[in-house]
């Protein structure tokens, strides 16, 4: 019974920090197009830029549901992909872990390499789902990946 | 002469490359396969001045343009032809242009893109030509293929489209004498000069380009080949200004004003919709 409380009880994880990197540009027009992209997402606080290496550190708008499927499509409704998405989460009071998945705001986090450490502090995560990485590394995640709309496939990177 | 000009056509492309180490693809003769962001509009202010082949005169036109990213496959361009032919500057048609991009491989500082696009066009002034142009002189349509390869700051640009031309309206019939289709071919460089390391969008861009346009007319075989070097500055990540003069390499197809100048502004609204 005990066990089956602890299970259950919502987890209080939050993701404090996303990096991502955008590819199929060099010039700051693209980039900016990309930037514009990412502030009309309705959980975004805030987009900070840099134009050289085309990365986007983004902050969210406290107690938000981040969807990372609809950043992924702002960079490519920009006309660019996603070459890398990678956040941290607080992973403090997350019950629902196991060896291979956490479970946060009804997201599944399927873990392909590492796991969380529910007693640690902020960790780091990549996203290797098709479409958050290039075609050519994706190739090596491709048979591993669980689908789901409301599924995400991780490595531990931090 | 067409064996010379080639030569001259790939000696210049090889001498060219090696210094294109880093560009763009902001083409000022020719569209990219890349299209706009969904929702971004763009509108353009286009001025070409173009010296006649008979006598010191030159014709000017004058081109606004109205372009809207629909999707991030598909966008269209819309643009009205005035000119000063007949010593007053006046409405002689319009266009209608769609890009569909059908290939996209991207990484990171790089991108090979492949589109397909049709155009058509409606003209009013009087056929004055061989040369089936359908920015701002015929009557047309035409459809083709586009690729570009991006790597790094350079960018690499080819198309082929075969264009078909009509009757300018019903005062001017297109004569019978003349081919009324081609194949338009184009090959094109660009590099990115400035900034060296990107900082800031208030960064002022300067981009070098140089492009290799071409035209067969069908049957007949008559062909042209331009080149048109330009210059073009990036201003906020928004607004852009070309500056390019086309010049004829060789022609054996009658034109009546093939060389000249063209300037053109545009700006880019972002999430419009």
């Amino acid at each position: 019974m005990f066990l089956l409380l602890v299970i259950t009880i919502t987890t209080n994880a939050q993701i404090t920090q996303l990096s991502l990197q955008a590819s199929g540009l060099t010039c700051s027009m693209c980039n900016l197009s990309i930037k514009k992209s990412l502030d009309k997402l309705p959980f975004i606080e805030s987009v900070n830029p840099d134009i050289e290496t085309a990365t986007y550190e983004l902050k969210f708008k406290e107690n938000a549901v981040v969807n990372f499927r609809d950043i992924k499509n702002a960079v490519t409704n920009a006309g660019f992909s996603v070459a890398k998405l990678v956040f941290t989460i607080n992973p403090k009071n997350v019950i629902s872990n196991s060896n291979n998945q956490f479970k946060y705001k009804e997201i599944t986090y399927n873990m392909i390499e590492g796991k969380l450490d529910a007693a640690g502090f902020n960790q780091e995560f990549q996203v290797v789902d098709d479409g958050f990485i290039s075609d050519k590394n994706f190739k090596k995640y491709k048979n591993k990946v669980k689908g789901g709309e409301n599924v995400y496939n991780l490595i531990h990177t931090k | 002469m067409i064996l010379k000009y080639t030569k001259l056509i790939v000696v210049v492309t090889i001498f060219w490359c090696p210094f294109c180490v880093k560009s763009q693809e902001l083409f000022v003769f020719t569209e990219p396969a890349s299209n706009m962001a969904k929702g971004n509009l763009g509108i353009r202010l286009m001025n070409s001045f173009m010296k006649q082949t008979v006598g010191n005169g030159y014709n000017a036109h004058f081109m606004p343009e109205i372009m809207y990213g629909i999707s991030n496959k598909l966008m269209a361009h819309t643009s009205v032809f005035l000119s000063n032919r007949n010593n007053t500057l006046a409405t002689e048609g319009f266009s209608l242009y769609a890009k569909y991009k059908f290939l996209n491989i991207d990484d990171v500082k790089s991108h090979f893109r492949m589109a397909t696009f049709a155009r058509y066009s409606f003209n009013n002034s009087d056929i004055h030509q061989e040369e089936i142009n359908l920015i701002g002189q015929n009557s047309g349509y035409e459809f083709g293929v586009i690729a570009t390869q991006l790597l790094h700051k350079v960018a690499i640009n080819g198309g082929l489209s075969f264009v078909e031309a009509m009757n300018n309206g019903s005062k001017y019939q297109f004569p019978t004498s003349q081919s009324a289709n081609a194949l338009n071919y184009t090959l094109s460089f660009g590099k990115l000069m400035l900034p060296k390391k990107y900082t800031s969008y208030n960064q002022t861009n300067v981009n070098l380009m140089c492009e290799f346009l071409g035209q067969s007319l069908l049957p007949n075989g008559k062909i042209y080949v331009d080149v048109a070097p330009s210059l073009q500055f990036i201003f906020l990540s928004k607004m852009r200004l070309d500056l390019a003069y086309r010049q004829q390499l060789y022609a054996n197809m009658q034109r009546t004003a093939p060389s000249g100048l063209l300037l053109r502004l545009e700006y880019n609204f972002f999430n419009v919709h």
